[in-house]
């Protein structure tokens, strides 16, 4: 149902279609582009990885597809539906429309510390015109439906996070938009998110969530980009990441191991031979798939938090 | 896909809104001490016996003094705090809360989120500004006042009240929204305090500097410079309350304009 509302709207019918695309986009501060031509595509049906250093133009990018903020280039659509640069009275209609399909969490969560759970749900039932069964069931996801009464200054920053996804999805959307939704949260914290999300990707919504740390969000995803600078690293499947590393050659011998990075197989016999030369014993050669986190660190040439 | 609302929040649900996040925030509790504190200092005369012996004698003017040196001067010196504490508390929620950025989803942006904040302290200002008068009315007949009220400068002096309240309490959400600390916000209330209680006492054209003054350049009477009568009544002074309008629309209409171009 949800899936032929979205096909009929954008007027394609294959299979996987993407619920965001995006090119040439592009914000500028005065001189510096905090986001620079970037070409997304988020597939419909994905756990949609956003992956980047502190200050990359995550949330710029994320605010842009938001209609948050004017991008200075470049063009975005949602949902099948081109989004404008906002400046048109036109158009505004149907960006609306299309933002109400969209659930979002930008930055912090959107949620007021001096009420209750319960009462940050009834602002958003208000200004959503949400039924009672929607506000029920999304505290119900979250796990939260106990805690409605307790104070929101008094919750940890897990279940703040919790109450911003609860009312995020409230109004059941076909796309959400998750910024940095374990950042802060401990293991436990982040696995509840990660059940959270799963749960909601079996549903069929699509969601892009975004974190500098690629072990917080690592299990939850499928397909992801990576971003440095605002510029485009690296897009497609984990799978894909994987493959586009060459393993790392390992080679042992007497005086002990000898890593060599981005040693493509046709060297292989050269660095050998090489070391035969050298005078080395070699007892072992073989390849070891890099990390994850170490293709990220190579492709955004930042260590430690990516 | 059922109860997704995608229209804008009219500005009266927008207000609406306004009220259940103002839950807990102690408005009604600050409203109420400030009112106490105003009908206590206003009421001070009526506390004097000498001056309740000659409460109806034509040269007291009780009705005339109670406004300009009981209830004005009052008002000039805690209005400025009120509407400090007031605009603070509703900006620092939105602050706190990420509330921007949620409002802004929804169409609402900052200078219109501002707006309707002021509209919805509108009413309380207007409440309380007629129970403060009304107290002191009632407070005065209770203490044997007979003569007549003279109204037409009551009334008057109430709507330059609610005007300047309003005025600047937006002034002031305009810089709780510009300025996180809410200390800065405070301080420039507490300041604005002793500006309106100088203004007072100063010459005329020194109340139409600051926003504050207007308390003091809206009274209908003056302290009379012959000495028939102590007090005399002026003219309404429309001149100096349409310029406080139109200066303060203008710059609030600004203020809403720059706010809402700023990139969350
Ligand atoms: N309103 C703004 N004005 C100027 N610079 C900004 C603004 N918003 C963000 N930036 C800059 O843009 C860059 C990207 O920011 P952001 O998108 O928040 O990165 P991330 O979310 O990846 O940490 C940062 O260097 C930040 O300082
Ligand atoms: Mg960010």
């Amino acid at each position: 149902m949800r899936e032929a509302e979205v096909r009929r709207e954008s007027g394609r019918d294959c299979g996987a279609m993407d619920i965001i695309t995006t090119q040439g986009l592009t914000k500028a501060y005065g001189a510096t582009r905090v986001v620079d031509g970037l070409d997304l595509r988020v597939p419909q049906g994905s756990v949609f990885g956003f992956l980047g250093p502190n200050g990359s133009g995550k949330s710029t990018t994320m605010k842009m597809l938001l209609s948050l903020v004017r991008p200075t280039n470049g063009s975005i659509e949602v949902l099948g539906t081109p989004m404008g640069r906002g400046n048109g009275d036109g158009d505004r209609g149907t960006r609306r429309r299309v933002l109400g399909r969209i659930g979002s969490l930008i930055e912090a969560p959107s949620v007021y510390p001096h009420l209750t759970g319960n009462e940050n749900m009834r602002i958003q039932q208000m200004i959503l015109g949400l039924t009672e069964a929607q506000v029920r069931r999304a505290l119900e996801i979250v796990r939260l439906d106990t805690a409605g009464q307790k104070l929101v200054k008094q919750y940890s920053l897990g279940m703040k996070q919790r109450l911003g996804i609860a009312m995020a999805i409230a109004h059941q959307p076909e796309l959400l938009i998750l910024d940095e939704p374990t950042n802060g949260l401990d293991p436990a914290g982040i696995e509840e998110i990660r059940e959270l999300l799963l749960e909601l990707a079996g549903e069929g919504v699509t969601i892009m969530v975004s974190s500098h740390q690629l072990a917080e969000i690592e299990r939850m995803i499928d397909t992801l980009a990576v971003i440095d600078h605002g510029r485009l690293m690296f897009q497609g499947t984990k799978a894909e990441l994987f493959q586009q590393a060459t393993p790392d050659l390992l080679i042992t011998t007497d005086a002990g191991v000898v890593r060599r990075r981005d040693v493509p197989a046709d060297a292989t016999p050269y660095v050998v031979t090489e070391l035969v030369r050298a005078g080395a014993r070699i007892h072992e050669v073989r390849r070891e798939q890099q990390t994850l986190e170490d293709i990220f660190i190579e492709l955004t040439g930042r260590g430690g938090a990516l | 896909m059922s109860g997704r609302s995608t229209s804008l929040p009219g500005f009266g649900k927008a207000v609406r809104l306004e009220y259940a996040k103002m839950r807990r925030l102690r408005t009604s509790l600050v409203l109420g001490a400030v009112l106490l504190a105003t009908i206590l200092f206003g009421t001070m005369q009526l506390f004097d016996a000498d001056h309740r012996a000659r409460i109806n004698e034509p040269n007291t003017m009780h009705w005339e003094f109670l406004l300009l040196t009981g209830y004005s001067s009052t008002k000039a010196l805690f209005m400025p705090l009120l509407a400090a504490v007031l605009a603070s508390r509703q900006v620092d929620i939105e602050h706190h809360g990420n509330g921007w950025l949620r409002t802004s989803m929804f169409g609402v942006t900052p200078g219109r989120l501002c707006t309707v904040k002021l509209l919805a302290l509108m009413p309380l200002v207007v409440l309380s500004t007629v129970v403060e008068m009304s107290v002191l009315v009632l407070a005065s007949r209770a203490a044997g006042a007979t003569t007549p009220l003279p109204w037409v400068q009551w009334l008057w002096y109430g709507a330059v009240v609610v005007i300047v309240t309003l005025g600047v309490v937006g002034l002031h959400l305009w810089l709780a929204a510009r300025v996180e600390s809410q200390l800065v916000g405070l301080g420039v209330g507490v300041l604005g305090g002793f500006l309106g209680f100088f203004s007072m006492l100063m010459p005329p054209w020194f109340a139409h500097l600051t926003p504050w003054g207007y308390l003091a350049a809206g009274l209908p009477y003056q302290l009379s410079p012959t000495g028939d009568a102590p007090l005399i009544a002026i003219p309404l002074p429309w001149g100096s309350m349409a310029l406080f309008c139109c200066v303060m629309l203008g710059v609030l209409a600004l203020a809403r304009v720059r706010l809402d171009r700023v990139e969350i």
